[in-house]
């Protein structure tokens, strides 16, 4: 499955009685993982969604000021507040708050919400919030959660005894009633740690309490890895070399990490927009009026039926910026499969 | 007693139960447009079977024939035992009159615990008209102001029997008090109830509650003067209830009292019931129509509305979602009303705070908020206002002209904007505060944005509900401004002031949210509420709206509508009273 590395060279080893046996360096370009990561459609097809939500969302301010003329958090509630469609002019909000439908103009191209906000112009700022969120959580996931498993499964003892105990703490919970217990709380009051002073309706407060929850989801593989490894020969090696703890989980484990680290991201990344959406749907993600797709999910809730557009157009966007993640990353991982295999592992 | 209502209540069930099968056996095929094909046969001789078998059949066809006649009905239009059930959208505060201070709950305590003065059961102005209740007439009250006496009605009787005495009163109270009820602050006045708080022995004696069994005479002596006493002896909170209920909250097992209804089972969280006391009989409060109401917790508001609709709930306390009304207003008109409560809607300016310690910048908060916008981010149950007081609320006059606009007309932007110039407030950073209820939300993420449109930095700040209040009451949290609303205690004019009067301003639990201290406003709220005549003053109060909304001390914009929306069956012409201070009356129900 993985492709085991190391990074001294087999001459450089001292020689020794006994062999050391060491897995030969793999060739620079890893030929058999990439031809099938190109050759899938899926994976192509995946990766050029992602692109082009990523590519929208980050056009998110070319939009609302050339084409909507307007701003995510701006209503438009007012009576006086009209949009001219079919040549018809028409309210924004019904007399009874029934918001506009699309348009397919350039104003309200996908119909307000219950504030008369341009679903559109929403959706591609929430957008830009959730992946955003969603992408940084789980890289920062990856951050905490792989070296605490390096040094859990390696040193093992009393500090493994620690940071597994500390795991299953936060495993415990489950992850949305943690989050939104994080949330709500951070909130409000925000988070001061030391100098680190972050504002109650900071949007760095979802992705850490994001990043937070799932640490144990990416630490436990990795130390259940760790000490695998940690048995292997090109280890024993290292360490018959004179390098020490940190050389070791660095220049020897830590590669050997990459295949995992690689195929549990994507996953992560995936979950995290998801959990961005249910903290932020339930008051304890990304706080108003900024967008997210969460929050254009709550906001549209209430007019499920008359307008149904407000839920359906961050619904759908959801769905498709997960489905995208998810199916690349199972490209992605099937990939460095086919490169281990050709490695011979 | 109880148990007698309630196998008549059982045998209803099961007779309307049996009903219900034979109409549906009973009913043609609704597209049966041939009539039915009769085959005659000869009679067959008589055997004392067949006699015994016409026998049954003739009983039992005498017996299902009213029932058979009445097809089509869930219950009989008059004679029988009729009951409801009304969907509330959550368990309310509490079921025990010293408690409670939620309006679903008033809606039916109200009518459980009559205290010695009430209201009259009529809408509009002349609902606000306080009448005997337990007592035999309205308080004779000291030429001083201090001294409230009261004779209590000759043999009346709790739901369950217990003599009514005049000492229930001050127990009433004294549970009130000793309980920490919300409702302790509107009984401090009493003389001696502040040492009673502090001793925290219920059994201790209210020096200024004199009673006496024997001929029923009550004697309230006040600190002060206060013209607002004879509506809080109405309210809930002095209802009556027996000498030896204990000093606990009882919403388990909620004591009698003396009502139209009398509360016999209570499962927090799932339902309590109201069923008629049969035995109650006062002048000018009428008593109920329907036999039994059950009150049940229908957490999902839309679920209630379609339970409405198809008939499984026959009455629903809060508005049906924003999703659902208009459906309701269009298809079910004749059985859906919205109604004005005595309540304002308005944006707290904390004066103490920049910017708006500046009255230009809260006069430019005046100007720019469109109340036709907010009114549509209610879902239209919200009528716009200029003044601070309600419609329907004594001392009410209308502001016209608004000094800041037509409330029903576009705002004056521009204007806004040249006096947030003119404060040198443009780009000050503000807070909005508001709850995460729906309508609460929306409305403070667009004040936020209006703010935004007028030159300030403003930033919506939505917590909980639960804790809101709390928060922006607290001095230490400093809010700018941000939603704020009040609903009536009980209809007079110095009730709606407490959240402006700047005596009344405290570190902790603050209600006055935008620390609104205008000298001139404590004294003549000061000044008016010792006048027990409040139609002598009237105008003064009116004078008083007037120069908050003039000063701009806050910025009112609605008065919250709310609506009755009852099941096909229910008698909805004849039979929806509204309250101005109750809302719907469960004595004016009946079935079609």
């Amino acid at each position: 499955m993985t492709a085991w590395t190391s990074s001294a060279p087999p001459e450089a080893l001292p020689s020794t009685p006994q062999e050391v046996r060491v897995d030969p360096v793999p060739p620079p370009v890893p030929p058999v993982g990439v031809r099938r990561l190109l050759r899938s459609r899926l994976v192509i097809a995946s990766a050029v969604a992602l692109g082009l939500l990523v590519a929208a969302c980050i056009a998110a301010p070319l939009w609302a000021a050339a084409v909507a003329g307007t701003s995510p958090e701006r209503t438009n509630a007012s009576p006086d507040d009209t949009v001219v469609v079919d040549g018809e002019e028409r309210s924004v909000l019904a007399d009874d708050g029934r918001p506009i439908g699309p348009t397919w103009g350039r104003r309200f191209f996908l119909g307000a919400d219950d504030e008369g906000r341009d679903v559109m112009v929403r959706l591609l700022y929430g957008g830009r919030a959730s992946l955003a969120i969603g992408i940084g959580a789980a890289l920062l996931t990856a951050l905490l959660a792989v070296p605490l498993g390096l040094v859990a499964g390696y040193l093992r003892g009393p500090i493994d005894a620690v940071v597994t105990w500390a795991l299953d703490v936060i495993w415990a919970f489950p992850v949305v009633l943690l989050g939104v217990a994080l949330g709500v709380a951070l909130a409000l009051g925000g988070l001061k740690i030391g100098p680190i002073e972050i504002a109650g309706g900071s949007r760095l407060i979802p992705l850490l309490v994001i990043a937070v929850v799932y640490i144990p989801y990416m630490a436990r593989p990795i130390r259940a890895q760790v000490r695998s490894l940690a048995e292997r020969e090109f280890v024993e090696a290292a360490r018959a070399q004179g390098a020490g703890p940190v050389r070791i989980m660095v220049a020897e484990l830590l590669p050997n990490l990459t295949s995992t680290i690689v195929a549990l991201v994507p996953l992560l990344m995936a979950n995290a927009i998801l959990l961005e959406a249910a903290l932020s749907f339930l008051g304890a993600g990304v706080q108003p009026p900024d967008p997210s797709l969460g929050t254009m999910l709550r906001d549209g809730i209430e007019r499920l039926t008359t307008a149904p557009h407000a839920t359906l157009v961050p619904g759908l966007a959801l769905v498709a910026a997960v489905l995208s993640i998810n199916l690349l990353g199972d490209g992605v991982r099937e990939a460095l499969e086919g490169d281990a295999v050709a490695d011979g592992s | 007693m109880r148990a007698v209502v309630r196998a008549t209540y059982y045998i209803a069930l099961r007779v309307s139960f049996r009903r219900s099968k034979l109409c549906k056996a009973a009913r043609p095929p609704a597209n049966s447009a041939q009539p039915p094909i009769v085959i005659s046969r000869p009679e067959p001789p008589l055997t004392m079977r067949t006699k015994t078998i016409k026998a049954l059949a003739v009983s039992l066809a005498l017996a299902v024939a009213p029932a058979l006649a009445a097809c089509g009905e869930r219950e009989p239009t008059s004679g029988g035992p009729a009951s409801i059930t009304i969907g509330l959208s959550a368990q309310p505060d509490a079921l025990d009159p010293a408690l409670s201070y939620a309006p679903e709950a008033w809606e039916s305590l109200w009518l459980v615990y009559t205290p010695l003065l009430t209201y009259r059961h009529a809408e509009g102005e002349a609902g606000t008209e306080l009448i005997p209740g337990l007592a035999e007439d309205l308080p004779t009250i000291s030429d001083d102001g201090k001294t409230y006496t009261l004779r209590l009605r000759e043999g009346l009787e709790y739901s369950d029997g217990t003599p009514v005495k005049a000492s229930d009163f001050e127990h009433a109270i004294q549970r009130v008090l000793n309980l920490e009820s919300p409702g302790t602050p509107f009984f401090t006045g009493i003389v001696g109830a502040e040492d009673y708080v502090e001793r925290g022995k219920p059994k201790a004696d209210i020096e200024g509650i004199e009673t006496d069994d024997d001929t029923g005479e009550i004697t309230i002596t006040l600190t002060k003067p206060d013209g607002t006493f004879s509506n809080v002896l109405a309210m809930n909170f002095a209802g009556l209830v027996p000498g030896d209920t204990p000093f606990e909250d009882l919403t388990k097992t909620p004591p009698p009292g003396v009502g139209p209804y009398e509360l016999t089972d209570s499962e927090p969280n799932r339902e309590f019931v109201l069923e008629r006391n049969d035995s109650f009989d006062l002048p000018g409060i009428p008593r109920g129509q329907i036999d039994r109401i059950t009150a049940t917790i229908v957490k999902d508001p839309r679920r209630a509305t379609e339970d409405v609709i198809s008939g499984r709930l026959d009455y629903i306390v809060d508005p049906p979602v924003p999703d659902q009304l208009a459906e309701v207003r269009e298809r079910y008109g004749d059985r859906f009303k919205e109604f004005t409560t005595i309540s304002t809607y308005y944006f707290f300016l904390n004066s103490r705070i920049e910017p708006f310690d500046d009255p230009k910048v809260r006069e430019a908060v005046n100007y720019a908020i469109d109340k036709r916008a907010i009114a549509r981010l209610f879902g239209g149950l919200m009528a716009p206002t200029c003044n601070f007081f309600p419609p329907g609320l004594p001392g009410y006059q209308r502001l016209d002209p608004c000094p800041w606009g037509d409330p029903n007309a576009a705002p004056d932007q521009e204007r806004a904007r040249e006096l947030i110039r003119e404060a040198g407030a443009e780009g000050a950073e503000v807070t909005v505060w508001g709850n995460n209820e729906p309508e609460p939300e929306r409305v403070t993420e667009y004040y936020a944005d209006v703010l935004n449109q007028i030159g300030l930095d403003a930033k919506p700040k939505v917590i909980d509900s639960s804790v809101y209040f709390q928060t922006v009451g607290n001095e230490r949290t400093e809010a700018q401004t941000g939603f704020a609303n009040f609903f009536q205690d009980f209809p007079h004019p110095a009730n709606f002031m407490t959240v402006v009067d700047g005596d009344a301003i405290q570190p902790t639990n603050n209600s006055n949210f935008g620390n609104v201290d205008d000298p001139e406003i404590n004294a003549g709220i000061d000044r008016l509420s010792k006048e027990p005549d409040l139609r002598a003053v009237k105008d003064q109060w009116a004078q008083l709206d007037r120069q908050l909304v003039e000063d701009a001390w806050l910025a009112p914009y609605g008065n919250r509508m709310l609506t009755t929306f009852m099941s096909e069956r229910m008698d909805f012409d004849r039979c929806s009273l509204v309250h101005p201070l109750y809302q719907n009356d469960y004595t004016s129900f009946c079935l079609k």
